[in-house]
């Protein structure tokens, strides 16, 4: 299951369910939005890598069933993509982890999440809150942007 | 898992038929590797030309496939989009694999499952 709220060209809210399937579900729908906005493609392309990481770690790591809740906003600005992602799973501190550089020679299978989320996010916060993880970042877009009409 | 096996100069070229190599289809990738490369063939080249997006999990899906085929039976990956292309750079790992830009053009074999 996933829902997204009513269509803003320039804001999407969306919530999906804790699974991996849903999780690729709701990314389709982030990379229609942000293509429908014009959206420049190696933009869309960091912002689809970054959220397939901070999603699917979530659904594996932050919930122990696919029934968890997962909410995501995204706010176009003219020069940039502002993104926060909530959930109600276990705390999860990120400030931890992803700061080595991946050493290719050792072959490993995993632990490139964060460290791909560090290298295309801007401004990385993290709040444990009421209960709630709270992960905020943003994304730069191109100053020459189509949006900049749209939001004024 | 949807792929196509071909054959070229000696390779085996497996051509995934998929848009997204993500956390949903990693194992399921790693197994439809296995059971391709019964298939002979070296080296065995990846063809990820339909690939669209690709995020960490489906990175150490191909690792995984790298290492399951081991040191004498080459993995190459062929036809990156741009969004997997950064995957690859970002993470260094362009640098274990042999990367070819473009498809490489392969003789049809028998479906695989």
């Amino acid at each position: 299951m996933t829902y997204r709220n009513a269509a803003s060209p320039t804001v999407f809210t969306a919530c999906c369910h804790s699974s991996l399937d849903d999780v690729r579900a709701l990314l389709l729908q982030v990379d229609g939005f942000l293509r429908a906005a014009q959206t420049p493609a190696d933009w869309i392309e960091d912002m689809n890598i970054i959220l397939a990481e901070v999603l699917s770690n979530i659904a594996r790591h932050g919930y122990c069933d696919d029934t968890g809740r997962i909410d995501l906003e995204i706010r176009l600005a003219d020069n940039e993509l502002r993104c926060r992602v909530s959930d109600t799973g276990r705390p999860f501190d990120p400030n931890a982890v992803g700061h080595a550089t991946p050493e290719p020679e050792l072959l490993r299978e995993g632990g490139y999440g964060w460290f791909l989320i560090r290298s295309l996010a801007r401004a990385l916060t993290y709040r444990r809150a009421m209960g709630t993880n709270n992960l905020t970042f943003w994304v730069p877009v191109a100053c020459k942007h189509p949006l900049a009409d749209l939001v004024g | 898992m949807q792929m196509a096996l071909g054959e070229s100069g000696g390779a085996l070229v497996i051509e995934l038929r998929e848009t997204r190599l993500d956390a949903a289809v990693a194992i399921r990738f790693k197994d439809a590797i296995r059971s391709a490369t019964v298939h002979p063939g070296n080296p065995v080249i990846l063809d990820l030309k339909r690939v669209e997006f690709m995020d960490s999990s489906g990175l150490g899906a191909i690792v995984g496939a790298m290492k399951l085929l081991g040191p004498e039976r080459p993995l190459e990956i062929a036809a990156l989009s741009p969004g997997v292309r950064k995957v690859f750079r970002l993470t260094r790992m362009d640098t274990v694999f042999r990367i070819h830009p473009e498809s490489p053009q392969a003789q049809t074999l028998p479906a695989a499952e």
